[in-house]
């Protein structure tokens, strides 16, 4: 790679909020409540599923310091999806503001908005309801059984883009692609692996719940401050489920704390936008971290059967894959998310017959949404486990059957064209891939040469050793756009106006750096504002792994452009031509001479002094390209015998993700999401009874990570430059949480002989498998 | 309902606080006294994100009963870290080694490290990661926070010359 | 009465804030002016908010009188308050040199926060299955003293625990100290808690034990687990059977077979009974390696 010269952009300087976080300052949507904004309080249904026969909400409503109760009977019933994506979305129309049908324990039933929480509670308790409760679907595998309850029975349900659903047989979405013959290709293997895995449920658990307030102002518009990562769909959702025009709605979206994809969808903003509009009072509703589980959004589970063929040289025959994935009670991104399973994952290794089918069914659970990894985690664990089985089986080191087959630069894949985002996708050849050097460098950290078979293992505490290769994507190409504003200030500063929103990233660090890169100014010169729908261009969002990627072109070229006025305006400055001068350390300098002029003197110049105008201007991108970002992750482990436990040593990520912008915060997205996999492969799951409640919804008993339990950890960034990207830059905040389920799983098997194909990896599972006696594998 | 008056010591200022005995100490910084640092990330003690200091210790705001504060207690609460030494030179600490991302749980762990180096000078890896179990971060993976500590530790061990 | 008036928060809980053990007690005599005893607050504020404990009228907050705040050593024995912290048991030397077990296990109770906000008494009251610190009381053979105006109770620890949350306490009582044999000269006590992960664990199955080795053979084995019945058990039959044993790899599957047989735990959020049954014999087995090795 040759070496280039920066001078902002690939350091780590300082998070240009970092102190206003470590000061404590007020930034949250929670911080910024006004004191008279009335609380929302939600009444939910106690049944999986169930019609309301009769509501009764006079009491409630009669209650001194209520001031609204809005349920079925009393608002637009508009369909919509909650799934915060482009226009037309991909995802279903199945969800209103309320319903009188019940889908899943948690169901909104009815609102109330009141001057304290005490009253909202007690409001909700006066709220009479009766229920006929129906036959629920409880299983990913009884969803489309002949004579299953039928979940979406009403007739507005439908899909808004040509792709298959079919609501009788709660199929919300399916996908099929196949390359080459797949079944030809299984024959001519020598050795063959047909294994189910299940991805069990999982939650985003960003620390901050989802929160939003609104008010409406004088000139009748709705304004929304909300924890979003999506402010642009948010307003057009939101007027949509409305039934009014988006000038009448603002979105603002101050600091978030924590998003992980959960923040990709309208959970609580319609209701807010309604009550402002009801009530015509500020009104705040904040999740508490029990609905934050149950009724916010989940990693979509799924049951996947994997085959691999492959010949005992190494070459993989065939690659065949098979998801039911469980979309809960609504459809909210499954689709997109299915289809990440085979175009996120398969094109890792080359194979001529490539076998994928998705098929995303509706059950009366909580509805999965976009969550980092979005579905490339889901399949990335019954790949890489499936990959190890078959190295054994043809007796190939696991790292070098990967470092054989996998994808490389100039490589391309039949399946970036057929499989998009719930349509074709875009042909793309591989531009840059360091997975080789990943492979390489974490195997040396972690110390694969010493590994053994677990054959050759024996003793109370065993050791072993497991890794797995990952691919993701950077944006979604030809669908996604991004836009900046730049204009420019007297002192030189810029004001850099933002759509896309950092949710804690570092995006507004990462997207400031590439400006004053541009510019030839210092970081410290861009104030960054993002986001706000009247005050910001169009942003898709932070999703799909674009903001650095996409985002970051908008703003390149936003400042190519606002640079070349400023040259144009020194160059009249200076009595040179344009192409005779250039930009340096915030001055414009003649090429060939001594002449310069601060970028202070060129912005009042052009503000008050002659041809006046605004140096400024507005960019926006959309890509063709979604270069992946590789990396390879290698885990060790140590299995108590005695007790089943299983204790991860030490985890090694090594990435590439091209040429990171900041790569300290890039270093910081591989950690997050790493943890983020591995106590999603460790100790995170959802408890259900018979009823499909969820029976531990907290932190008391949804375990997360803490530091007391952190494993020795190294991140390696092994850099590469994607020429497509800004300033080499391609993605990396979610392919780190690919990785732990397959590596660990790959590690205890390498350590004690039992493979778990579902997770978490709980001393419970080990101990079956430790006695042969593993369950097969099953749902929830 | 009798309501209670304390006078606390908080963030080095006398305040006053008038309010119901067991009302959570958190509600009472945050809306009474308007100090929004404080976080509520769970509301049931697991979290973390609530983290301030009564006399000296470490508690969770969520879970304490305002009432069981006595008066003249010291409180501090992240907004009071940048008036101490430790506080200072740890929020330099986090900064440089961007531990912190999204930021939410920022002002309880960074209340965590700030009782924790009041209290020893010198913690080992392990006293580290144990001081800092009950604060959940769901972005960083706690390597860069973990790093930040040390930092600031060793800092401030060097500038006190202990 | 309106809907409001009948929902309590947190608000409506009236408390008093007595400043010493006789004045706590008299408030706890008057059914007018009795309370449900506050300490740290770390399990009744959660169970409060969550609705698994109906919110009191009033409560009693014992966090700070200071008789129930000591730990004094005597003899044979060691006396700690009700209103100890898990932070001072882990941190007391006079806890760790005679029960070295609850120093043990009070130090794996949640984070520093909850260490340092919760009691020996809250503990106990909860009466959890899974309470941490139960398991290493009851190798003690200590007692609990509960105080009312009346005089004072005590009670065998063994016999505090009367079913699942429900502990030998009459209304007007306050616990005030528990009183712990020592550990004698030549034993040794070990602590175990397998749980989801390390920090905030709670258990799937934990224990303590306490023992001595003598002349090739166990002379002395108490053994007490936790989350496998509705409240934490000793398990007499096997203590009685490995007395005398030698400490070999027949006895060791001898006694794990036995506490399999011995314990009748469920299955629920945390495990399934099967493993609970299963790892509660492999928990005293290594126990008992344990003890053979520390005793040479």
């Amino acid at each position: 790679m040759k070496k280039r010269n920066f001078k902002v952009v690939n350091k780590p300087l300082r998070k240009i909020d970092a102190m206003t976080l470590a000061l404590g300052k007020p930034s949250y949507v929670g911080d910024l409540k006004p004191r008279d904004a009335l609380i929302i309080k939600m009444l939910t249904s106690p049944h999986a599923h169930a019609r309301i026969t009769s509501i009764d909400i006079s009491e409630a409503e009669q209650m001194p310091g209520v001031h609204a109760v809005l349920y079925y009977g009393n608002v637009p019933r508009i369909v919509h999806t909650t799934a915060g994506q482009g226009y037309p979305e991909p995802s279903p129309y199945d969800t209103f503001m309320f319903d009188s049908k019940m889908r899943f324990v948690g169901d909104r039933v009815a609102a109330v908005a009141a001057e304290t929480e005490k009253i909202a509670e007690a409001a909700l308790k006066a709220i009479k309801v009766e229920y006929e409760v129906l036959p629920a679907v409880l299983h990913i595998e009884d969803a489309m059984k002949e004579g299953a309850p039928v979940i979406h029975d009403e007739p507005e349900a439908r899909a808004v883009i040509p792709v298959p659903y079919d609501k009788d047989r709660n199929m919300a979405a399916k996908v099929d692609m196949d390359i080459g013959e797949f079944e030809k290709g299984m024959a001519e293997a020598d050795a063959t692996v047909d294994h189910r895995f299940y991805n069990h449920y999982g939650q985003h658990c960003p620390v901050e719940p989802h929160v939003s307030m609104a008010w409406v102002d004088r000139e009748d518009r709705i304004i929304i401050t909300t924890s979003t990562q999506v402010p642009f769909h948010c307003r057009r959702i939101v007027a949509q489920t409305l039934g009014i025009p988006v000038r009448r709605v603002r979105v603002i979206k101050p600091r978030i704390g924590g998003g992980f994809g959960a923040k990709q969808e309208i959970v609580l903003e319609d209701v807010v936008a309604m009550m402002a509009l009801r009530t015509r009072k500020p009104v705040y509703w904040e999740y508490t971290r029990k609905e934050e589980f149950i009724s916010a959004r989940t990693r979509h589970p799924m049951l996947m059967r994997i085959r691999i063929g492959a010949k005992r040289d190494g070459t993989i025959t065939a690659l065949g894959l098979d998801c039911l994935s469980n979309t809960g009670w609504n459809g909210s991104q499954g689709l997109t998310v299915v289809c990440n399973c085979g175009s996120k994952v398969l094109p890792l290794y080359r194979c001529e017959h490539i076998h994928f089918n998705g098929t995303v069914v509706y059950t009366n659970l909580p509805a999965g949404g976009a969550y980092r990894g979005y579905g490339a985690t889901q399949a990335a664990f019954a790949l890489e486990c499936a990959m190890d089985e078959v190295a054994e089986k043809i007796g190939m080191d696991p790292l070098e059957f990967r470092a054989m087959n996998h994808i490389k630069s100039g490589d391309t894949s039949p399946i970036f064209r057929a499989l998009g985002e719930g349509r074709e996708g875009v042909d793309q050849a591989i531009t840059s891939c360091e997975l080789a050097r990943c492979i390489k460098a974490g195997a040396r950290e972690i110390g694969w040469r010493k590994r053994k078979p677990h054959s050759d293992k024996k003793g109370r505490f065993r050791r072993g050793l497991g890794m797995a290769c990952l691919m993701q994507g950077s944006a979604i190409p030809e669908i996604d756009m991004g836009a900046a504003t730049l204009k420019m200030n007297e002192d030189g500063s810029f004001n850099l106006l933002l759509g896309a929103t950092d949710l804690g990233t570092g995006s507004d660090t990462v997207l400031a750096q590439i400006a004053a890169e541009t510019l030839g100014t210092d970081l410290e010169q861009i104030i960054v504002y993002s986001s706000d729908t009247d005050m910001t261009p169009f942003d898709v969002g932070a999703y799909a792994s674009s903001t650095t990627y996409l985002s970051g072109q908008a703003v390149q070229n936003v400042a190519e452009k606002v640079r070349k006025q400023i040259l144009k305006v020194g160059a009249e400055m200076l009595d040179r031509k344009p192409s005779e001068v250039t930009v340096q350390d915030s001055k414009v300098v003649e090429k060939n001479g001594e002449g310069q002029v601060s970028f202070s003197e060129i912005a009042l110049y052009s503000m008050y002094n002659t041809n006046q105008f605004q140096i400024g201007d507005i960019s926006s991108k959309i890509v063709h390209h979604s270069p992946p970002p590789f990396a390879a992750h290698f885990a060790e482990v140590e299995v108590d015998t005695l007790t089943g436990r299983v204790q991860l040593i030490k985890y090694v990520a090594a990435a590439d993700c091209g040429t990171p912008i900041h790569p300290k915060l890039a270093e910081g997205q591989v950690e997050g999401a790493v943890m983020n996999g591995i106590t999603y492969a460790m100790t995170e799951q959802y408890l259900f009874n018979d009823k499909g409640r969820m029976t531990n919804p907290g932190f008391g008993e949804y375990k997360l990570f803490t530091l007391r339990d952190l494993p020795e950890m190294k991140t390696i960034l092994v850099p590469s430059y994607e020429k497509t990207g800004p300033y080499g830059a391609k993605s990396i905040a979610e392919i780190g949480i690919n990785g732990p389920m397959p590596a660990i799983g790959n590690a205890i098997y390498n350590a004690c002989g039992v493979r778990l194909r579902s997770g978490p990896f709980t001393a419970e599972k080990v101990w079956q498998g430790l006695n042969g006696n593993l369950p097969e594998v099953k749902s929830e | 309902m009798n309501k209670i008056t304390r006078s606390w010591i908080v963030n080095g200022e006398p305040r006053e606080a008038e309010f119901a005995p067991v009302r959570r100490l958190l509600d009472v910084l945050r809306e009474d006294l308007g100090l929004k640092g404080t976080k509520e990330g769970c509301g049931e003690g697991e979290c973390g994100a609530c983290t301030v200091i009564v006399n000296g210790q470490p508690v969770l705001a969520c879970l304490m009963a305002a009432g069981q504060v006595e008066d003249q207690a010291e409180i501090v609460t992240v907004e009071g870290l940048e008036k101490t030494e430790t506080g200072r030179i740890l929020q330099q600490a986090y900064i440089e080694k961007g531990a912190a991302q999204c930021g939410f749980c920022i002002p309880g762990m960074i209340v965590s490290s700030y009782a924790l180096l009041e209290q020893h000078a010198h913690p080992d890896a392990g006293l580290i990661r144990e001081s800092h179990a009950g604060n959940i971060c769901r972005c960083t993976g706690y390597e860069k926070i973990v790093e930040a500590i040390q930092t600031a530790a060793e800092r401030r061990a060097g500038n006190t010359g202990s | 009465m309106s809907p409001v008036s009948t929902l309590k928060t947190f608000e409506d809980i009236d408390c008093t804030f007595p400043k010493t053990l006789q004045e706590a007690l008299e408030l706890m005599a008057d059914e007018k002016t009795r309370g449900v005893p506050l300490a740290g607050g770390t399990d009744l504020m959660v169970q409060w908010e969550s609705g698994a404990l109906p919110m009191p009228e009033r409560v009693i907050n014992v966090k700070s009188i200071p008789e129930l705040r000591e730990i004094s050593e005597a003899d044979n024995e060691v006396v700690i308050g009700g209103s100890v912290t898990h932070m001072e048991l882990r941190q007391s030397s006079a806890v760790r040199r005679a029960v070295p077990s609850l120093a043990e296990a009070a130090a794996t109770i949640g984070g520093f926060q909850i260490q340092i906000m919760g009691t020996l008494a809250g503990s106990v009251a909860n009466a959890s299955p899974a309470g941490d610190l139960a398991p290493s009381l009851l190798i003690t053979d200590g007692t609990v003293t509960l105080a009312g105006v009346r005089g004072e109770r005590e009670v065998k620890l063994t016999e505090f625990w009367k079913g699942y949350r429900e502990i030998d306490r009459q209304p007007d009582e306050l616990i005030v100290r528990f009183r712990l044999p020592r550990l004698p000269e030549g034993h040794y006590e070990s602590w175990r808690k397998l749980g989801a992960r390390k920090a905030q664990a709670i258990s799937k199955v934990m224990g303590s034990s306490r023992g001595r080795m003598k002349d090739g053979v166990v002379s002395c084995f108490k053994v007490a687990l936790g989350s496998i019945a509705p409240t934490a058990v000793r398990l007499y039959d096997v203590e009685q059977w490995i007395v005398g044993q030698p400490i070999h790899d027949e006895t060791l599957k001898e006694a794990e077979q036995r506490v399999a047989d011995a314990v009748k735990p469920i299955g629920d959020i945390r495990s399934t009974a099967e493993y609970r049954k299963w790892v509660s014999g492999r928990l005293v087995r290594l126990f008992l390696e344990e003890l053979a090795a520390r005793s040479g």
